[in-house]
């Protein structure tokens, strides 16, 4: 099932990418080990802020997020996520290999005047077996 | 900082002599082995392989909770009919095998749990791996060889 998170176009955008599965034995000498785990960066975050935008707008985060988080659904992120952004960067972050999205937390909706609210999102981009 | 990078290659023959082969480094891709080919799947391998006493200590194999992992232990009859062969290979920045070892066990059980599934193995060569005589102990000569410590020589 996929449920790709609405088309609607941020305020306000934040993206931290992934890192690698390590661990590192550090001995008494201070002499480190780093071990990998993996060959692939996962964790990446991004969040994201809509501000003003309209009820209707917001109602659509919120039923994603309902529809998503109750079912485990991890989903894919649209390209009006990341308007401004050039293409060859936006690649890297809209879909890194083996990653999608899910809800990190949920969603928070301030009420700005009527008919209006600012969401803010943050999700998490796992690696899906 | 010395690195170092160490994928596991997991080989379960089951009681019907079909094999399960599983990697768990090269995510979400196949690497090959001595010729055979192992899917990804997030694993890990933990416990004893030897010991002088000869105390057969337990490996554990863990898996996550998901139903090829519930197949696999049916396949093995509860994983108590299935042997591993379970290497340890270390990897090069490029991804290649730059030495590996392998160990031998055999299937004693598994558990579960509500987010896990637990293959345990022990190792026939345990037993017999010291202070034993220098004679050649084969199937052949002694029958079964033993699963746990007790060698009872007479």
């Amino acid at each position: 099932m996929s449920l790709p998170f609405p088309d609607i176009k941020p305020s306000a955008r934040s993206f931290r990418m992934g890192s690698y599965p390590t661990k590192v034995y550090r001995a008494m000498s201070g002499a480190t080990v780093k071990r990998s785990f993996g060959n692939k960066p996962t964790g990446y975050s991004l969040s994201l802020q809509f501000e003003n935008i309209t009820d209707a707008q917001a109602q659509l985060i919120v039923k994603h997020y309902i529809d998503t988080a109750a079912g485990f659904v991890r989903f894919t992120l649209p390209t009006t996520l990341f308007a401004g952004m050039g293409t060859s960067l936006q690649t890297y972050i809209q879909s890194p290999t083996g990653i999608k999205w899910e809800y990190e937390q949920a969603p928070e909706v301030e009420s700005v005047i009527t008919g209006r609210s600012s969401v803010s999102v943050t999700l998490v981009g796992e690696l899906t077996v | 900082m010395s690195e170092i990078r160490i994928a596991q290659y997991f080989r379960l023959t089951t009681s019907n002599g079909s094999n399960h082969l599983y990697q768990n480094y090269f995510i979400n891709e196949s690497s090959s082995y001595l010729s055979e080919s192992y899917a990804f799947a997030p694993f890990q391998a933990e416990g004893t392989t030897a010991s002088l006493g000869g105390d057969n200590q337990q490996l554990r194999v863990l898996f996550p909770h998901l139903d090829i992992v519930l197949l696999l232990v049916e396949a093995g009859n509860g994983n108590r009919l299935s042997q591993l062969r379970l290497t340890t290979a270390w990897i090069t920045a490029s991804g290649q095998i730059a030495n590996a070892v392998s160990d031998f066990y055999v299937g004693v059980g598994a558990s579960f749990s509500e987010t896990t599934i637990e293959l345990r193995f022990r190792s026939a060569i345990d037993s017999v791996g010291s202070a034993f005589p220098a004679q050649t102990l084969s199937r052949e000569l002694v029958g079964p060889l033993p699963l746990n410590s007790e060698v009872y020589l007479r």
